[in-house]
């Protein structure tokens, strides 16, 4: 299968500068597939996309866009990419309209319809010039030109960024759609809990390095293999050596008496011996990847 | 290519209104003083004799700035327009890439499948037709008012002078172009370094008829090529006009190379 993006070793030293700020990058996005591209302020999320947008040079390695090199092939890659820049630009002095007209007049439009209900999900205000609009207003029409032309490829740096909830979910929903029909999405973000929701699968970049990339696989969420946590409170002593001693059980004993108890596969066990005890409190952790991405926050470099 | 020209055009239509307007507006005046000078040409003369001779060569290629060609030069041709050329062309030259790339917007063109190459073409083609469009004005105006005044210069000539000077501009709008489309760094200083070239290439080429020693590095200078009034009385060597095309051309392809290589921002 040829994978819709794929990056082989890429760098990027810009000029002038000590340090890379990409060091041999690789990895590979299936066609359909949502990516989600995690890291720190400064991690090199934006150099990589820019390199990928053939905006600047990679100084060593290779990548490639639905099979088209980045650095030969890059306007016939931008046929069929679209993308939005993590500081989304436009004209000033241009309305919405004005702005989509030149746009569609340097890439043709595939429908008008496509444009038509983007416009309309987004509520976007397209008679008023740039300058007088909300940050969140001028990233609606930021992510409505990655959109317009039905592009097969979406490279997205930051694309929730200043679009207030409501917006964001029009957005999970624009993605869920294009990827549904085919397109791959390549975007960057703070957003942990958003990434976990929308992406199938997570790459962790921290200093110019790919430090870790993570399915998200939600249909086995509940399923055998998933791990899951929960916060017990008991009404009395807890019953800690019991638990310990469940297949597939981890344990720990919080300094309040609470326990943190990680399954494995089956619920069953664990809830039967629950049910003989005077539980007074149970939440549910999902194991996220959220504590392990913060912890690779964390990490001294 | 065709909708960057268009709408860097209409983006800059008042701007390019407002040149034309300007530049006509200073030929239209000046020439209309023309009667006065004429008329009192003698007393004027005697005034013009007693000024040190470096005025003279600061305001005009010509001797006898009481002639049609002399007050033509002088009042215009030598110093003031092809200044407003060169202002216009650098300001153009040193903001049709720069300015996007700066505030971001060359993204979202770059984004597009339009080669680079193909965008700066658009972006030189807007720059020349601005150009284009600010000099057929004030050629129409001094035309115009030259024959009203009844200046004694073939009208043809006057046009070619013009020319020659929107040519010079040009030229220096090239260079800012092409400093900024090599790199973000070079384009900072490119309006400064042009305006420094053509302001500074004025000076030295206007004394060098009274200091030897600036001879020499006269010749150096595109200044030195620009002689308005030879070209007014028919005697200019125009393969120095085509060494004006020539550069320009030069200075383009500079641009283009540069620019389709490099990084965008940072
Ligand atoms: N144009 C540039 N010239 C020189 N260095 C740059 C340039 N752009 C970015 N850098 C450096 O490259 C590194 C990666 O920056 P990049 O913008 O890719 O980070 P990022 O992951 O997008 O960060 P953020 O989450 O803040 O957007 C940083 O150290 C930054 O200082
Ligand atoms: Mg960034």
């Amino acid at each position: 299968m040829n994978a819709a993006i794929s990056l082989n070793g890429l760098s990027k030293v810009y000029a002038g500068a000590a340090e890379p700020a990409l060091r041999g990058v690789s990895l590979a996005i299936a066609p359909g597939e949502i990516y989600g591209f995690l890291g720190p302020n400064g991690a090199g999320k934006s150099t990589c996309i820019r390199t990928l947008m053939g905006f600047i040079r990679p100084t060593a390695g290779k990548a490639s866009i639905l099979g088209l090199d980045i650095v030969k092939d890059s306007v016939a890659i931008k046929r069929r990419v679209g993308y939005l820049a993590g500081e989304v630009a436009l004209y000033q002095d241009m309305t919405g309209r004005q702005l989509m007209d030149y746009l569609s007049a340097l890439q043709p439009l595939k429908s008008a319809n496509c444009l038509r209900r983007l416009v309309e999900d987004f509520q976007a205000e397209m008679n008023r010039p740039v300058r007088e609009l909300s940050k969140g207003n001028r990233q609606k029409l930021g992510i409505i030109q990655a959109f317009a032309h039905q592009p097969e490829v979406l490279i997205l740096d930051e694309p929730t960024g200043g679009l207030d909830p409501l917006m964001q979910e029009v957005f999970y929903d624009l993605v869920a759609t294009a990827s549904g029909d085919g397109a791959s999405v390549f975007f960057s973000s703070h957003n942990l809990s958003e990434v976990q929701r929308v992406c199938r699968r997570i790459g962790f970049i921290k200093n110019g390095r790919l430090v870790a990339e993570h399915p998200v696989n939600r249909q086995e969420a509940g399923a055998k293999t998933a791990r899951q946590r929960f916060i017990v409170s008991f009404d009395g002593p807890a019953p800690y050596f019991q638990i310990k001693n469940l297949p597939g059980v981890k344990v720990s004993r919080q300094n309040s008496g609470d326990l943190t108890i990680e399954v494995v596969g089956e619920l069953a066990p664990l809830l039967k011996l629950l049910g003989q005890c005077r539980v007074k409190r149970l939440t549910s952790r999902e194991q996220d990847i959220e504590s392990e991405f913060l912890n690779l926050y964390q990490e001294e470099s | 290519m065709i909708p960057v020209l268009l709408s860097e055009l209409r983006r800059r239509r008042w701007a390019t209104a407002g040149w034309s307007l300007g530049i006509s507006a200073y030929i239209a005046l000046n020439l209309l003083t023309y009667p006065i000078v004429r008329d009192q040409s003698k007393a004027l003369g005697q005034v013009l004799a007693s000024l040190p001779g470096s005025f003279k060569t600061m305001v005009s290629d010509s001797t006898d700035l009481l002639s049609p060609a002399g007050f033509m030069s002088s009042k215009i041709l030598y110093l003031i327009l092809p200044m407003l050329f060169t202002v216009l062309a650098v300001s153009l030259g040193s903001t049709l890439l720069a300015r996007e790339e700066r505030s971001g917007t060359l993204e979202l063109l770059l984004a597009r499948p339009l080669p680079r190459r193909r965008l700066l073409a658009g972006k030189m083609a807007a720059g020349l037709a601005i150009m284009a469009i600010v000099t057929v004005a004030a050629s129409a105006i001094a035309i115009l008012f030259s024959w009203r005044v009844g200046l004694e210069l073939s009208l043809l000539r006057i046009m070619q002078a013009i020319g020659l000077s929107a040519l010079m501009g040009l030229m220096f709008g090239g260079l800012a172009l092409a400093l900024s489309a090599l790199g973000r760094a070079t384009g900072r200083g490119s309006a400064a370094l042009s305006a420094a070239l053509a302001v500074g290439g004025y000076l030295v080429v206007s004394l060098e008829g009274l200091a030897d020693w600036l001879r020499w590095p006269a010749k150096l200078l595109p200044y030195h090529y620009y002689q308005p009034t030879e070209v007014l009385l028919g005697g200019y060597n125009w393969l120095n006009a085509w060494g004006f095309f020539a550069i320009t051309v030069i200075l383009a392809a500079i641009a283009m190379a540069g620019f389709s290589r490099r990084d965008i921002g940072g």
